[in-house]
């Protein structure tokens, strides 16, 4: 961790997005925290160390066939740390409220973390769905903070995120994520954000700054750029970040998200050789 | 062939979709992340097919269109619309009404 750490005593904050919790009485007294809620956060939870209560009903929304599912029950929206074809119990359930400005957590086994008792996944994707209600994106991205200009560099496994930030960071440049990066729009210019939801390589920073160019990364045998633009760009976006698939309101605000940043962000594709020519590469694509 | 051209299809509530300049992007809204690959791109002929797939017009109507605004032969228009007709039935975005 480099700088700027997102978490402060009951709040998680990530790219201008505040939650809050506070444990129930009975875990509050055991340690220590008092019941004060955060009145400028989005989100606010209460945190039960005990299983939740039982649900009739479910009706699926998304299972991502492994480490979550997503479901509705007595109008909430239920989101649990496993799939719900699992052989494992959950041990996490978030119970959100429609406008989720507030929800219950219950978590059992282990003691909810004080600083993240969401934990992964259940961190992520409730941040996947607040920023799916009109306020940005979460990316497969590498960001870098080139003495103020932004490079997001995004990918898929395997493509050269971590790589690159390695590359970046040895040349003395601040690395926002390898792998996670949130894009959201302030003041009609797009910025990026770090995230604590680091890969590989684990430097990070929490702090944000507008995009300067964005790029599809790909492992090549020479540098190489090549433009990217309209239903092309945004297709390639799409493909490189977690976009709320199972809500079409949701879905369509972040098609048009990406529109609007390929529309404004000038995109390429790059092939690279991972070696110290590609930042100057980079800098004058 | 006859058989889309007789038929009125709309397309599917599951799917979003988006006009990008002369193209179309779909997305399908899903339950699993075992596609999640399956974001479609529509050249300008599909786009326009897609649009014009609003529940009342028959296949042969549509045809008609692709003729007057395409520079293309019946033939021509008949061929691409079926085959953009199976594509999109096949990834489940459009319905017959």
């Amino acid at each position: 961790m480099t700088e700027g750490e997102p978490q402060k005593g009951n709040t998680l904050e990530i790219a201008g997005i505040r939650i809050a919790w506070s444990f129930d009485q009975k875990q509050s007294r055991s340690i220590n925290h008092p019941l004060v809620l955060d009145a400028r956060s989005g989100t606010t939870l209460r945190v039960h160390n005990r299983p939740p209560p039982p649900f009739p009903q479910k009706e699926m929304t998304f299972d991502s066939g492994q480490t979550w599912a997503l479901f509705r029950s007595g109008g909430k929206l239920i989101l649990q740390n496993t799939s719900l074809h699992s052989e494992f119990r959950p041990s996490r359930f978030l119970f959100l409220a429609p406008d989720l400005k507030s929800g219950d957590l219950y978590v059992t086994g282990d003691a909810p973390q004080e600083v993240d008792p969401l934990g992964y996944p259940l961190n992520q994707v409730l941040w996947i769905i607040l920023l799916a209600q009109g306020r940005g994106l979460l990316f497969h991205a590498c960001g870098i903070d080139d003495d103020g200009k932004g490079f997001l560099f995004l990918g898929n496994s395997g493509d050269g995120k971590s790589t690159s930030a390695k590359l970046w960071f040895d040349h003395g440049m601040a690395v926002l994520n390898d792998d996670r990066i949130i894009v959201r729009e302030k003041d009609g210019e797009f910025w990026m954000h770090g995230t604590p939801w680091h890969g590989d390589f684990g430097e990070h920073s929490s702090h944000g700054l507008p995009i300067h160019k964005l790029f599809f990364l790909r492992h090549g045998r020479k540098n190489s750029s090549q433009a990217k633009s309209g239903a092309e760009a945004v297709s390639m976006l799409l493909t490189r970040s977690f976009a709320p698939f199972w809500d079409k309101e949701g879905m369509a605000f972040t098609i048009e998200f990406c529109q609007r940043l390929a529309s404004q962000i000038p995109c390429y594709e790059l092939t690279f050789v991972p070696d110290g020519r590609i930042l100057d590469f980079v800098r004058n694509a | 062939m006859v058989d889309f051209l007789d038929k009125v299809y709309k397309r599917s509530d599951a799917i979003v979709f988006r006009k990008i300049g002369i193209e179309c992007i779909l997305v399908p809204i899903r339950q699993g992340v075992g596609d999640l690959e399956s974001i479609y791109t529509l050249n300008e002929t599909a786009a326009r097919i897609w649009e014009l797939l609003d529940g009342t017009a028959k296949g042969i109507e549509i045809r008609d269109k692709m003729i007057e605004e395409f520079d293309v032969t019946p033939e021509e228009a008949e061929k691409d619309l079926v085959h953009h007709l199976r594509e999109l039935a096949s990834i489940q975005a459009i319905i017959e009404e």
